[in-house]
C-alpha cells in the first residue's frame, strides 16, 4: 500500500449487510498491520432506506477519519448509487452491482456480477456482502487471504462460515480478475 | 499515593473497535468492577458490553430504571469499594446532576463517560453534538470542580477511561470523559497495552474521611465495611462526616478544599497537543472529534503556504489556560471550531490576552468539516 490514506464508500440498502462489510474491511485492515477508521450512516429504517458505511485504510495513522471524497465507491443498490455517485473523488473508481445498478457514462466504473454470484452459485443472496469484500480485497490488493478469513471468522456467525468462506473466495477471485 | 501496574483484560496489540467499546475495555482495565446504568443513544453499546463482560470477572452490572437511580448506585458501588462508572447523553446527564454535586461535596470517585449528542433536550438522538461542556462543569449548583477530558480517536476513549479513573481517585472527584457521538461510534485501530498505571484508592486507617489539614488535601477513602465509623452526607459536615449546616467556618473551610484540592493540581492535570504551532499566526483551538478536522485543515493551509498551526486541548476541565496565555503572548490569533455555540471560544477569549479569538459554531447536527475549518481560516487570516 502507498503512504496515502485510501478513503472507501460502501453503499446500499438497509438489509444487504452493508455496515457488516465495513467492519470487516476495517478488521482485515488492522490484521494486516495497517490503520483503518470506520462510520456508518442509515435511516431510521432498519431495513430497506440506504445506508452507507465509510472506511478509511492507510499505513500510517490516520488523521481525518471521514471519507471526504471516496477512493473507491462501491454501490450495492440503484438508490445508493444515485445518492452517493457525486461523492466520489474525480480519479475514483466505483465498483456497482451489475443486475441491480445501471451508471451513468463517467469514467472508472466497473459492473461485478456480486448478486449474480450469490444467487446463483452460493443459494444465498444475504452472502453478497462477504462477495463484496473479497471482490474490494482483490481488486486493491491490500489484504491477504488469511487475515480476510480471519476477519470473516471473527464477525459471522459459526453456521455461516463455510458459505462466507466460500463467498469470500469468489469475490477475491472477482476483484482480482478486474485488476488484471 | 499507591499506584500498581495491571494488564488490561484484552491482550495487548491491534484491535478494531469501535469507541463506546474501547471506553468500556479502558473501564475494565482501569479496574472499574461496578457499571450502573439506563441505556441511551449514542452511548448504550459502552453499557451493552459491561454488561457482558463485568459478569465474566466477577463485577456487578446494574441495569437502573433512570438515570437517577443509575449514578446513586455509581454512587453506593464507589462506597462500597469498588471503582464504578456510568455511561449516558445529554438528557441522561440532566437527570444525574443532582447526584453529581452530591458526589462532589462527599468526595466519592466516579467515572461518568457522556457521549454527547445534538442537544439541548431530547435534540437528534443519533446525531453529534458537544454542548455538553458547560454542563458536566457547572450542571449542578453551588461551587465545585470536575475532571474532565476530551478524546479525538478510539484509541483515547481507552486511555483516557483510564485516567480519568486514575484522576477520580486520586482525587476523589467525579472525572468525566466527554466523548461524542462521532468517536463512540468511529470504529477505530487501537492498539491495546501490554499494562497500564493505575492509581488505587488511598485508605489510611483511622485518618479522617472528610478532612485533610492541607488547604488543598485528598482525605484517605475508606469503605463501608472496614470499621472507620462512616456517616456520608450531601449536607456540610465535618472532618469525621459530621453534619455542621450552621458552622461559617467548617462550610467556607469546605467548599475551598474541595474546590482547590483539583485547580492546585491544574498543571498536572492540563494535557493538550501542539501540531505546527513553532511559528503558527493563527492558532486553531480544538478538541474531541473537531480536533480530527482542524488537524486536517491545518495542513491543507500549510499546504497552501499559510502559517496555521493546532493546540488540541485533551483536558477540558480544569480548562488548560497555561498553553493559550503563551501562545498568546507570541502573538498568535486563535480559531476555536466547536459543535456547539462557542463554549470552550469563551475560556479561550479568557486565557488570550486580548488577541483575537474567532469562532466556528456548528450545531446542525453533523460534524464540522475539514473544508469549513480551512476556509474559515482563509477569512481570518
Amino acid at each position: 500500500m502507498d503512504a496515502k490514506a485510501h478513503e472507501i464508500r460502501l453503499a446500499g440498502l438497509g438489509g444487504q449487510g452493508v455496515i457488516l462489510a465495513g467492519v470487516l474491511i476495517g478488521q482485515a485492515a488492522v490484521l494486516q498491520g495497517l490503520f483503518a477508521a470506520g462510520s456508518n450512516s442509515y435511516g431510521a429504517q432498519a431495513r430497506g432506506s440506504t445506508c452507507q458505511a465509510e472506511v478509511v485504510v492507510g499505513a500510517e495513522p490516520i488523521d481525518y477519519p471521514h471519507v471526504e471524497a471516496a477512493d473507491l465507491f462501491v454501490a450495492m443498490s440503484q438508490g445508493a448509487y444515485d445518492g452517493y455517485r457525486a461523492g466520489t473523488a474525480p480519479e475514483g473508481v466505483v465498483l456497482y452491482d451489475s443486475s441491480l445498478v445501471t451508471p451513468d457514462d463517467g469514467p472508472n466504473q466497473h459492473g461485478l456480477a456480486v448478486t449474480e454470484v450469490a444467487v446463483n452459485e452460493l443459494k444465498n443472496k444475504q452472502a453478497a456482502n462477504v462477495v463484496w469484500v473479497g471482490a474490494i480485497a482483490g481488486f486493491t490488493g491490500w489484504f491477504s487471504d488469511e487475515v480476510l478469513e480471519k476477519a470473516v471468522a471473527e464477525n459471522v456467525p459459526a453456521r455461516f462460515l463455510e458459505l462466507n468462506r466460500r463467498a469470500l473466495a469468489r469475490g477475491l477471485a472477482l476483484g482480482r480478475e478486474l485488476r488484471g | 499515593m499507591p499506584s500498581r501496574t495491571a494488564q488490561p483484560l484484552l491482550p495487548p496489540g491491534p484491535r478494531y473497535l469501535s469507541g463506546n467499546e474501547a471506553a468500556a475495555e479502558g473501564a475494565l482495565a482501569a479496574g472499574c468492577r461496578l457499571y450502573a446504568g439506563y441505556p441511551i443513544t449514542p452511548s448504550s453499546e459502552i453499557m451493552e458490553r459491561m454488561a457482558a463482560r463485568l459478569p465474566e470477572i466477577d463485577g456487578a452490572f446494574l441495569q437502573m430504571e433512570d438515570e437517577i437511580a443509575s449514578i446513586s448506585a455509581v454512587v453506593g458501588g464507589s462506597w462500597s469499594g469498588s471503582k464504578s462508572m456510568t455511561a449516558t447523553s445529554g438528557p441522561g446527564l440532566s437527570l444525574m446532576q443532582e447526584c453529581l454535586g452530591y458526589a462532589a461535596f462527599t468526595e466519592t470517585p466516579l467515572v461518568l463517560i457522556d457521549v454527547q449528542r445534538a442537544g439541548p433536550c431530547t435534540g437528534q438522538a443519533t446525531k453529534v453534538g458537544g454542548g455538553d461542556i458547560m454542563a458536566v462543569k457547572y450542571g449542578s449548583h453551588g461551587d465545585y470542580q470536575v475532571v474532565a477530558f476530551s478524546p479525538w480517536s478510539v484509541a483515547e476513549m481507552f486511555s483516557l477511561t483510564v485516567e480519568a479513573f486514575n484522576w477520580s481517585e486520586r482525587l476523589r472527584v467525579p472525572a468525566f470523559l466527554l466523548a461524542e457521538e462521532a468517536t463512540g461510534h468511529l470504529r477505530e485501530r487501537v492498539d491495546i497495552p501490554e499494562t497500564v498505571e493505575l492509581y488505587e484508592r488511598d485508605y489510611r486507617p483511622g485518618e479522617a474521611p472528610f478532612g485533610h489539614p492541607e488547604a488543598d488535601g485528598v482525605p484517605s477513602m475508606p469503605r463501608f465495611g472496614q470499621g472507620e465509623n462512616l456517616m456520608v452526607t450531601g449536607s456540610t459536615h465535618d472532618d469525621w462526616g459530621f453534619r455542621k449546616t450552621e458552622d461559617p467556618v467548617v462550610q467556607d473551610r469546605l467548599v475551598r478544599r474541595l474546590n482547590q484540592k483539583v485547580l492546585s493540581r491544574a498543571d498536572d492535570l492540563c494535557r493538550y497537543e501542539g501540531y505546527e504551532l513553532d511559528d503558527a499566526e493563527l492558532v486553531v483551538v480544538a478538541y474531541g472529534f473537531t480536533a480530527r478536522a482542524a488537524l486536517r485543515a491545518v495542513r491543507l493551509a500549510r499546504a497552501q503556504g499559510v502559517k496555521a498551526g493546532l493546540l488540541r486541548l485533551i483536558t477540558i476541565w480544569p480548562f488548560c489556560s497555561r498553553p493559550l496565555a503563551e501562545l498568546a503572548g507570541r502573538g498568535a490569533s486563535f480559531l476555536a471550531p466547536e459543535m456547539n455555540l462557542g463554549q470552550v471560544a469563551g475560556l479561550v477569549r479568557q486565557a488570550a490576552q486580548g488577541r483575537p479569538v474567532h469562532e466556528l459554531t456548528q450545531v446542525n447536527g453533523r460534524s464540522i468539516a475539514p473544508r469549513a475549518i480551512l476556509q474559515k481560516i482563509g477569512e481570518v487570516l
